[in-house]
Order: structure tokens, then C-alpha cells, then sequence
């Protein structure tokens, strides 16, 4: 077991090395480059630019050096420095960008994941042990409305009930007082009220899938030799559902852990910008749109490394979650 | 109340036109400088149809806000300049002190610089240059020398004294090192006639008085001043302690690292020139972006700017200004929100859009805001221009598109009174793209040139150039090719709507068309790299208020607009690169080179028109409708906004709203 961890840790340098260069030869593909979407902002406030300034910033980023050797200085340094290099457009280290909003990130996450894992794990196991009846189509018809309904026009339509019904949309996790006050007891009500919209929004999207994935399992698990004959010698139906066949059924669910890791890491994207939350997610979309490099750079790359962890953690869980599964070659 | 919006473009756009051509473009009083000995052009009493009058007399004495009372501060009378000197804004109004204006942004840049921005001297709402941080200024009869002179006892937002330091320091110590990663600005070179070129000289006279000198005559000074280096100071005593010139390189990369710059240059562009948006430094607006954490980082989801103390100005009852204690600005990730939070009533002024104008009308009573119409510079309806590239990357292409003949086919192709039905509803009218009515260059002829719907004449046109119909019943090239416009736009440019009604005018001239929207940034790139055919709804749409000011859209100054495309890297790069032009592009590039080097006003005047008119013969940008005025809304208790001003750049965009004196009524 230890060997095998071990050789999968020593597999990560290649593969991220890999990634890496993958990922600054992809951000390097489109024309132009931070310098010319910078001036373009700057043009439309506008701010005229000379020839000789457009030269003096590219010069300043570093941009008239050729994308490779870009790319190496970077690796360079994150290896010997630990330095990942300047946000273009934050002026500052690329670290204390992503650190500004990565706790929040976090917290927001994991409160929708677990939202999402409290919800359709146990709607799974009611409609796989109830197929068929009257809740289970309700629930799996709830539940691909939330898979069919793009995450942004649901949250568009709950801000404006609320608007409707409150007068407030309940836009950002934050109301201006709380901006200005910052986050205290008293007013952590009203973040989670705020939280309410985010949560429904982006952790629907994720029920439907797991829904239908234990529903699967849970109803070919128990209609398995093991389970019949568990259920012949007289053992409890509810230990047979909990004990066994969910246990079973959850293994997909741990293996979809793999990704988890790295979106708790990121939050979402274009729900994140339709509901103005501060999350990593909209950070990510500006540096790749204004070509920001190293700082779009190093949210993929710690978003990758995320990945290459997820993954080695998820088999390991499954390792202890079904003892069928061993690393180890069996010595015949 | 589209007429008076159009009447006072007119003015405000005449006055700006005889503003470049004057001398000094102070009141209209002033001699003109090549006819006038010794010529002393002092604005200081000129102020009389502006709100600014350093003249008027307070009667009284000064009084401050009652938030100020609380800290431990010199009386107002010391902290702001001597009564002689002091600002006096006769305010429509007299206001009360108090409360916040709140504003939303995606990202703060100039957004939060220009409704705050102080300059040593302003443009009025007639377009005329008044003082500001200057008190008045004299000028020497060849206009070579420039006198400046500044208000006695005015001090900087720390308390420090400012003085004619500052503003030499600015120029010796960081324009011409170019400490802030610009180049030096065109307002303090010259071209002298045989050729060569000099810069301008500052010397200090006394602490309130410094002169500009310059080897050649530069008789447009103080209205490139104005565009250009806008502000002109900086405070020393806050840059000495900073600048590698007086630290050392070593001390200054640290002082960087600690303010969590990336290196110097960062810190000097963003100290040096981005003032406003960092923390700590001492300025001369009206409002500083606040110290307190959580409450000082233009890159945070809230900041806030608040009072400076030591603001020079007062109303006229001697209230220090301004009246309102803080700007409050909140981030958005989408512009969309704003229509949000202007209905939720979360927002003392905030952008509006013409597409949301009948759910902004039909709340403002409701929620209490109303929709304020600023006429703007723009020579037609952004999303109704039509740039086609003249240096185009395909040879037959460019060929086609310098012929005038395709872009009057184009032009007489589409039924503009439908046009402007369909898009604006009625609420603007159709048109050629030239400067407003009344405004320098324009003329009615123009107006209306090729804007007769002709598609008869259009395909004559195009068969005229060799064009031949082909089976599919679009146009081919003459060797038999597709011919096939490409039209490239940015999301949510509004080119979305315009193009689905054109391309059908252009396909009954038997003219296919593609159309594709990108991110405005990517659509930049595809500029910069010259990979484009045809914009509609440019990045860069043809606006000015006037050529001889801010030619940047209209003349190939550098790779910016869409239209001349590589022909500006060919300027700007003196022929080293780019695309030569040739006939009339030339010509204007030529003319605008003669332009650099004119003193004479009476002559640069004529070259101006010069300019005007082969952009009249050549229609390089196409345009299908008029502009529509921008769009604000405004809390109802917010007074003293104005409800007409002309909105550009070259005013600073809502600066000459004066947020110093408005203030928040109960």
C-alpha cells in the first residue's frame, strides 16, 4: 500500500510537468497578449498609449520574450523560489491574489457540496428502494429540471423572486453594510440567508447525477447473489440496504470525489459572475480573458495539482471503502 | 427636449472647435497670438459665465462639515488657501453637508480617477479651458512661455503645503524619466519649423508661481495640457520618499515589495499615475481613497473614497466643498447589475442603458432616481458604424474597400429612416457619421451625403468596380471569387441588432455578409494583429469633440482604430512598420503632421478643415444613424448634478458634473 502511494506521488512530477507546459502553451495561442487587452481597457477609459509606452510595458511584463523562455523562467522560479510570479492585472504576487478570495472559495464550496451530497444521497437510496412510485418520478423529475436548467437562468429567476418578494436581489454574499463592517456574529444571519440563493443555484446542478448514480447502484446491489442471500438467511432489510448495498453504491460517489477537490478549489464560474459572488472562479475568467498569464497560469496548475491528489485520495477511500479493491499485485 | 439636447451639443461643440483655434481659448477675451504684442492672457477674471470665479468675493467666513469637527484638525481658514486665492464654486444650489454617493464598477481604473480628477486647468461646459488648481496664467507673445500661476496657502490632502514644487518636480522628476511608464505627452513637445524638435522647459519663479517654456512656439498649450497631462503635479514630498532618483534603486525595489508592487515600474505607473486608486498618498481631489482596511483596495468588493480636509475650494457662502462625506463604490462582476441595484435603489448615480430605458422610466418614480441625457462627442451611433479596414489582409479586399465607390454602395444600400425606426424606436434619426450639428467640421452636406437609399445605384456602383453577379445572386470579386464581408463585433456592443437589420439592405444589393461577436478584448487582439475585415460597432468609434484636440479616432495616429487600421503603427512608427497609406490617407496623415508644427491659429484652423473635409469626401466611416445621448440615473436627492453636459473624455467623463458640489438633500 505505501509502495504504491509512494510510486503515485513519484508519477505527479512528469504529469504536472506536463500540464504545465500544456497549459502555458494553450494560454499562449490566442493573439495578443496581456499588454494589448490591457491597453484596450484602457483605450475605451480613455487613455491614449504611444508606441514607445505599448513597447516599455511589454518590456516591464516581460512579454517580448518568446512564450518558451517565458515559461521556463517561470518553472524555474516556482522550483527554486516558490515564486509563481506577478498578477499583470493586480500588480501583486500571483498568491496573494488567489489567498484574498480562497477561504471564502472554500467555505462556499463545501457548503454546496455538502448541500448537494446531503440531498441526493438519501433522495437515491428513497427512489431506488421505492422504483417506480409516485416520489421517486417527483424526485428524478426535480432533479433533471436542476441538470436541464442552466445554473445562471436559475439564479436570474431567484434573485428577481426575491427582488419581487423582498424588494432586495440578494445580490453577492454580502450586502454594502456587511462590505463596510466586515463579517461579524451579528450579521453572519444575513450571510447565510445570502448563502440560500448560491447553494440551491449551484448545488442542484450536482444532485441530479448523484441522485441517478446511488438510484443505479443501490437497485443492482441489491438484487446481487450477496444480498439474497443475506436476505434469505432472515437478516434485517436495513441492514442489508445500509450495511451492504449502500456501501457498495457509494463507490462511484467517492471516485467522483477525484474532481471535487480542485472545484472547491475553483467555486463556480458564470454563476459566480451572474450572482456577483467573490469566489475564485470569476478570477480565473478575467485572467484568462485579459491573458493575465502567470496568474490564470497558477490557478490551473494548483487546479491540476488538485486533480492529481483528488485522485490518489479517492482511490485510496476506495481502497477502505470496499476491501474488494487492493493495490497490491496478489502473490500467487 | 431632443432639440435643446441638440442645441446645446451644437454650442458646447463650437465652443470646443474655437477653443483649439484661439490662442489660449480663456473666455474669448484673449489676443490672439500671432497678431498681439506682449500678450498678457490672463484667465483670472474670465470666469464669468463658469461655475468656478476665483474672483468672487465670500462674504462671511468659511465653514466645514460637521464630520471633520470631531478630528483633530487646524481651523478651516488654515487649511485651505488664503481668502484672495481660495476656489469659489458659485453653486447653483447651496448645500448641506452630509451622506454618501454610492456607484457600482467592475474594475477601477479611471472609473474612480475622472469624476474626482483636479487638473491645473478644466474644461467648462462651453468647451472653454477655465482655471482650477491654477489660479490664472500669462503667456508671452510668440506663446514659447508659459506663466503659471498657483493658489497662495493651498495645501496638499496630508497638509502639506502645496506649491509650484510640486508641479516642477512632476515634470523633471517623473514626465521626463518617464517614472510612471508613459512616454512624454505631446502638450510638452514642439516641433520647431525647420524640423527639429525640443521639449518644454519648468522653472520655478516662486513658490506660487512657475513658467513653462518651450523652444518654438506652442500656442495650443494649455488645452493639450489639459488632455494630456490633465493633473501636471505630484506630490514631492510623498515621491522623494519613494523614487529610485532619490532613494536608490536597491531601496525603492523593497519599498516596491513592501506595497506589494512587482517592481518599480509597477510602482511608479501606480503611485505616479493611478494615484488615486492607492492608498496613502497625498492628492488634491476633493475625495482619498480611505486608509482603513477593508476599505482601501480598488481591487477589494468594497472602498471607498472619503472628504479631504484640505480641499481648496468653497461655495459661495465659504463652505469648504465638498458637501457629500464619502463616494462608496461597490464591485459588480457583470454590468447587468447595475440595472439591478438601480431598481433595488442602491445607487446615487449609476450608468444606464438605452436598451433598458422603459424599465428604467417606468421605476424611476418608484424607486426615486430620474434618467439624466448627456449629449456625447460620438459622430454616430456607436453600434450603427461601419469601419471597413483600409489595409485589410487580403489584397483584393483592401483594394475594394479603397474604393469610395464600395462605400458609398454600402452607405446608399440601407433605407436609414427604417434604419433608425427599427433600432432606436424612433427615438434617434437616421444619418451619415459626421461631427454634430453645428460643431467644428460639420456640414449639413455631410450629414446627408450618401444617405440617399439607392439599391439600384448601390449594385450600379458595385458592378461599376467590376464586381460580377454571381449564381448564387451575391456579388463575386472581378476574377470570379466570393466575395464575402466579414464583420466582426464585441459582445454586447448592440451590433447584434443593427447587423440582422443591415445585412438584409446588403443582401438585396446582392452583398453577403458573416457576422461574429467576440470578447472585446479578443476583438482588440484581431486589431492589433490587423486580422479583421469590417467592424461594426468599433471598439474605437469615431468621436471627438474636435480634431485638432483628440484626433486619435479619425486620424492614423498610432494602431487604434479600426477603420485605418496598420496605416497607424505606420504613423507611429515613423514608416518603420505597418501599412504606407496612400491618396487621401496619406494626405490626412500628412496634413496632420503640418498641423504638429503650425503656431499660426488661423492656420491650423484651415488645416483642421482640411482634415474635416477629406473625411467628408471619403465617408471612412460609415454611419447609418445619429448618436444617442448617454445616460445616467440620479437619486432624486442628489443636487446639483447637471442635467446636460457634454459627456468625453476630454471633459473626464462625469468630472464636469462637479461630484465636489453636489450634495444629498433630506
Amino acid at each position: 500500500m505505501w509502495k504504491y502511494i509512494g510510486k503515485r506521488i513519484l508519477m505527479f512530477i512528469p504529469t504536472i510537468i506536463i500540464i504545465s507546459f500544456v497549459i502555458f502553451f494553450i494560454m499562449q495561442l490566442p493573439e495578443g497578449d496581456y499588454v494589448s487587452s490591457y491597453i484596450a481597457r484602457m483605450q475605451t477609459e480613455g487613455e491614449v498609449f504611444s508606441q514607445e509606452d505599448i513597447d516599455a510595458l511589454r518590456h516591464q511584463y516581460g512579454l517580448d520574450k518568446n512564450w518558451v523562455a517565458r515559461y521556463v523562467d517561470w518553472v524555474v522560479k516556482i522550483v527554486t523560489k516558490g515564486d509563481f510570479g506577478y498578477s499583470f492585472a493586480y500588480g501583486r504576487p500571483v498568491w496573494s491574489v488567489i489567498m484574498d478570495r480562497l477561504w471564502l472559495t472554500i467555505a462556499v464550496s463545501l457548503t454546496i457540496m455538502i448541500f448537494t451530497y446531503l440531498v441526493s444521497i438519501p433522495i437515491g437510496i428513497y427512489s431506488a428502494l421505492h422504483q417506480y412510485s409516485v416520489g421517486d418520478y417527483v424526485f428524478t423529475a426535480i432533479g433533471f429540471l436542476g441538470m436541464a436548467t442552466p445554473n445562471f437562468l436559475l439564479a436570474i429567476i431567484l434573485m428577481y423572486a426575491s427582488f419581487k418578494w423582498t424588494g432586495d436581489p440578494l445580490l453577492g454574499l454580502f450586502s454594502t453594510e456587511m462590505l463596510q463592517q466586515g463579517l461579524h456574529w451579528y450579521n453572519f444571519g444575513e450571510f447565510l440567508q445570502r448563502m440560500i440563493i448560491p447553494t440551491i443555484v449551484i448545488g442542484t446542478a450536482g444532485t441530479c447525477g448523484v441522485i441517478r448514480t446511488v438510484r443505479a447502484q443501490m437497485l443492482d446491489e441489491q438484487s446481487k447473489q450477496y444480498a439474497l442471500t443475506a436476505r434469505a438467511k432472515g437478516v434485517s432489510e436495513r441492514t442489508i440496504v445500509y450495511k451492504y448495498c449502500l456501501r457498495a453504491a457509494l463507490n462511484p460517489v467517492a471516485s467522483g470525489l477525484a474532481g471535487s477537490l480542485s472545484s472547491i478549489f475553483s467555486g463556480s464560474t458564470i454563476s459566480a459572475i451572474v450572482m456577483n459572488l467573490s469566489i475564485q472562479g470569476p478570477v480565473l475568467y478575467e485572467a484568462l480573458k485579459t491573458q493575465d498569464t502567470y496568474l490564470a497560469g497558477t490557478i490551473l496548475m494548483t487546479q491540476a495539482v488538485l486533480v492529481v491528489i483528488g485522485t490518489l485520495l479517492s482511490d485510496i477511500l476506495l481502497a477502505w471503502l470496499d476491501p474488494r479493491i487492493r493495490f497490491e499485485k496478489k502473490r500467487s | 427636449m431632443k432639440k435643446n439636447v441638440s442645441k446645446k451639443l451644437a454650442a458646447i461643440m463650437l465652443a470646443a472647435a474655437m477653443c483649439v483655434t484661439t490662442l489660449t481659448g480663456c473666455g474669448g477675451t484673449t489676443p490672439d497670438a500671432s497678431d498681439s504684442q506682449d500678450v498678457v492672457a490672463s484667465v483670472d477674471n474670465s470666469g464669468a459665465e463658469s461655475s468656478a470665479d476665483s474672483s468672487a468675493e465670500v462674504t462671511g467666513g468659511f465653514s466645514q462639515a460637521p464630520m471633520l469637527d470631531a478630528m483633530s484638525l487646524p481651523a478651516v481658514e488654515e487649511r485651505i488657501p488664503t481668502a484672495e486665492d481660495v476656489m469659489v464654486e458659485n453653486v447653483a444650489s447651496v448645500g448641506q453637508y452630509g451622506g454618501s454617493i454610492k456607484m457600482v464598477l467592475t474594475k477601477a481604473g479611471w472609473a474612480t480617477g475622472k469624476p474626482i480628477e483636479q487638473g491645473l486647468f478644466r474644461f467648462n461646459s462651453n468647451g472653454e479651458v477655465e482655471p482650477n488648481v491654477a489660479k490664472s496664467y500669462d503667456v508671452n507673445a510668440d506663446a514659447t512661455e508659459y506663466t503659471i500661476h498657483l493658489r497662495e496657502g493651498m495645501k496638499w490632502s496630508d497638509g502639506v503645503d502645496f506649491t509650484a514644487e510640486d508641479c516642477v518636480f512632476f515634470y523633471d522628476h517623473m514626465c521626463v524619466p518617464e517614472t510612471f511608464g508613459k512616454s512624454l505627452w505631446d502638450c510638452f513637445k514642439v516641433t520647431a519649423e525647420d524640423g527639429t524638435e525640443g521639449i518644454a522647459t519648468f522653472t520655478k519663479v516662486d513658490d506660487y508661481t512657475f513658467t513653462v517654456s518651450f523652444p518654438a512656439p506652442k500656442p495650443n498649450f494649455i488645452n493639450e495640457l489639459c488632455i494630456n497631462a490633465k493633473w501636471c503635479y505630484a506630490p514631492k514630498h510623498y515621491h522623494e520618499t519613494i523614487l529610485p532618483e532619490f532613494i536608490g534603486e536597491e531601496a525603492a525595489q523593497a519599498k516596491a515589495e513592501e506595497m506589494g508592487f512587482a517592481d518599480v515600474a509597477a510602482m511608479g505607473k501606480e503611485t505616479g499615475y493611478y494615484f488615486w486608486n492607492v492608498s496613502g498618498i497625498p492628492t488634491l481631489n476633493p475625495y482619498v481613497l480611505s486608509t482603513e482596511a477593508g476599505k482601501n483596495d480598488t481591487n477589494g468588493d468594497y472602498f471607498e473614497y472619503v472628504r479631504n480636509p484640505y480641499y481648496w475650494k468653497v461655495d459661495q457662502n465659504g463652505q469648504q466643498l465638498p458637501y457629500v462625506d464619502k463616494i462608496e463604490y461597490t464591485k459588480i462582476s457583470d454590468v447587468s447589475q447595475v440595472l439591478i441595484k438601480t431598481l433595488a435603489g442602491e445607487l446615487t448615480i449609476a450608468d444606464a442603458g438605452w436598451v433598458d430605458i422603459e424599465t428604467l422610466t417606468e421605476n424611476a418614480d418608484s424607486v426615486g432616481y430620474h434618467i439624466v441625457h448627456w449629449p456625447n462627442s460620438s459622430w454616430a451611433d456607436a453600434a450603427s458604424q461601419l469601419e471597413l479596414n483600409q489595409t485589410a489582409p487580403n489584397e483584393a479586399y483592401r483594394a475594394l474597400f479603397q474604393t469610395r465607390e464600395f462605400r458609398q454602395a454600402l452607405s446608399i444600400a440601407v433605407d436609414r429612416e427604417e434604419y433608425a425606426k427599427l433600432i432606436s424606436d424612433g427615438w434617434q434619426a437616421g444619418r451619415q457619421a459626421c461631427p454634430a450639428e453645428g460643431a467644428a467640421g460639420y456640414s449639413e452636406e455631410w450629414a446627408v451625403k450618401w444617405t440617399q437609399y439607392d439599391p439600384d445605384g448601390a449594385k450600379a456602383l458595385l458592378e461599376g468596380l467590376g464586381m460580377v453577379m454571381g449564381s448564387d445572386g451575391y456579388y463575386d470579386l472581378a476574377d470570379g471569387s466570393d466575395f464575402v464581408l466579414n464583420i466582426l463585433s464585441y459582445s454586447d456592443s448592440g451590433a447584434d441588432e443593427t447587423y440582422q437589420v443591415l445585412s438584409k439592405y446588403w443582401n438585396e444589393i446582392g452583398i453577403k455578409s458573416t457576422y461574429k461577436t467576440m470578447d472585446k478584448d479578443t476583438l482588440n487582439n484581431n486589431i492589433v494583429s490587423n486580422e479583421y475585415d469590417a467592424v461594426l460597432s468599433p471598439v474605437a468609434p469615431a468621436e471627438t469633440v474636435s480634431l485638432g484636440l483628440r484626433p486619435d479616432t479619425l486620424v492614423p495616429v498610432r494602431n487604434y482604430a479600426e477603420w485605418y487600421g496598420e496605416v497607424g503603427t505606420w504613423y507611429a512608427s515613423g514608416g518603420a512598420e505597418g501599412i504606407a497609406p496612400t491618396g487621401d490617407l496619406l494626405e490626412l496623415c500628412n496634413l496632420y503632421d503640418q498641423l504638429k508644427a503650425e503656431a499660426d491659429a488661423e492656420k491650423r484652423t484651415e488645416i483642421i478643415d482640411k482634415m474635416y473635409r477629406l473625411h467628408e469626401e471619403n465617408i471612412w466611416v460609415i454611419g447609418y444613424m445619429e448618436s444617442a445621448s448617454t445616460l445616467f440615473t440620479v437619486d432624486n436627492k442628489l443636487q446639483n448634478f447637471p442635467e446636460t453636459e457634454m459627456f468625453s473624455d476630454e471633459y473626464r467623463g462625469l468630472g464636469i458634473a462637479h461630484i465636489d458640489c453636489c450634495w444629498l438633500a433630506e
